[in-house]
């Protein structure tokens, strides 16, 4: 029973978002379901956090009841548990000012439950433990944050939700060949049996390779220097409840993601 | 098979490359198009061309690993998605700026 409560934060906001979209003619209705379900999602793992605390040691998910490497596993240890009550905390505090929003965006039908499957990507990339899940929450991220700032007040939103379209996906390509190189020298793709072949052998040909794709990857999505260009534009022409969630937490997670890739 | 598979994923990035640099908007989103097929077709020859036999059924024999199928698939689905955002985007954008050179889409500061 234990091991459900890490899907919890994840299934949440998805099953909120499916509903809040049933709900696009009843916008009161709508939003305070969105914030009821944020709210309910930042409880379940403020109860998973404790649970690792106390306990000590991570709590698994293994889907499809399939053994670790080769099923895809969710992992909550206490870094990825803190990352997602911090980026819950966030997302909760956006929904509330967008409640009291006088911008014509929070008004658009869809986007109470767009930002609950921004929720759904950034809480599922957190708590996964597997490369290509990481892979596919990330780019649920992307969309939503992009069709986000398209629908903006500002009319400049359109273009720089392109802008940053076209470096996300550039980056989910990194990601993915990154992927297949790992998954080519190693024949895994779960992170800790990853890490546990590599120490192993750690002479592969397509390792240096795997390795600088992750990089841009994880810069490209955090900002890092070289790879900033696309940041300040996506930021000021974004609603200011959805600027609020992408500056803050959104770009954590490339830092996150080099901080799982070096442990 | 291999040296094909090699040329064509080099080839077909090459073009992907030289398309997405290009300034008409359309033949920006043709090159993401290529790349996700260059892409799939990488994963695909990390381990589909190993095997003689079907997967998952009673034949003896060598068998392809299944896993780069399913991720190609998934891929596949995903990258779908953002063509379709980046097409309508693009629509917007063009009908925005009456224009279809991405040179001219350039009222941001940054």
């Amino acid at each position: 029973m234990d091991r459900y409560l890490v899907l919890l934060p994840i299934l949440l906001p998805l099953a909120g978002s499916a509903v809040a979209l049933l709900l696009r003619k009843r916008r009161r209705l709508q939003a305070g379901l969105a914030l009821a379900t944020i709210l309910g999602s930042l409880a379940s793992s403020g109860w998973l956090l404790a649970r690792v605390w106390l306990s000590g040691q991570p709590v698994v998910f293994q889907s499809g009841g399939w053994p670790a490497p080769f099923g895809i596993s969710l992992v909550g240890d206490l870094l990825s548990v803190m990352m997602v009550i911090m980026s819950q905390t966030v997302l909760s505090l956006g929904i509330v000012y967008a409640l009291g929003s006088r911008d014509q965006v929070v008004r658009y039908p869809t986007f109470y439950p767009i930002f609950l499957t921004l929720a759904t990507g950034l809480t599922g990339a957190l708590l996964t433990g597997d490369l290509f899940n990481l892979f596919v929450f990330a780019e649920l991220l992307v969309f939503s944050g992009t069709i986000l700032t398209a629908v903006s007040d500002d009319r400049l939103g359109a273009e720089a939700a392109f802008k940053y379209f076209y470096m996300s996906l550039l980056a989910s390509a990194f990601l993915l060949l990154a992927i297949g190189s790992l998954y080519v020298s190693y024949g895994t793709l779960n992170m800790a049996d990853l890490a546990r072949r590599i120490a192993a052998q750690p002479d592969a040909p397509l390792l240096p390779v795997a390795i600088a794709l992750l990089m841009a990857t994880f810069m490209v999505k955090s900002a890092v220097t070289p790879f900033h260009f696309w940041q300040p534009d996506f930021h000021t022409a974004s609603p200011t409840a959805v600027s609020a969630m992408l500056s803050s937490v959104v770009v954590k997670l490339g830092v996150y993601g080099f901080l799982r890739m070096t442990t | 098979m291999e040296l094909l598979t090699a040329l064509a994923v080099g080839a077909l990035f090459g073009i992907a490359i030289f398309q997405m640099l290009r300034r008409n908007v359309v033949r920006s989103a043709i090159g993401l198009i290529l790349l996700g097929a260059a892409i799939n077709l990488f994963l695909l020859s990390t381990g589909a061309y190993q095997g003689i036999v079907a997967a998952y059924t009673e034949a003896v024999g060598r068998r392809s690993d299944a896993l780069p199928q399913a991720l190609i698939l998934t891929a596949i689905v995903i990258s779908m998605g953002g063509i379709s955002l980046v097409l309508s985007l693009l629509y917007v954008l063009s009908a925005r700026y009456r224009t279809s050179d991405l040179d001219e889409i350039d009222e941001l500061q940054g």
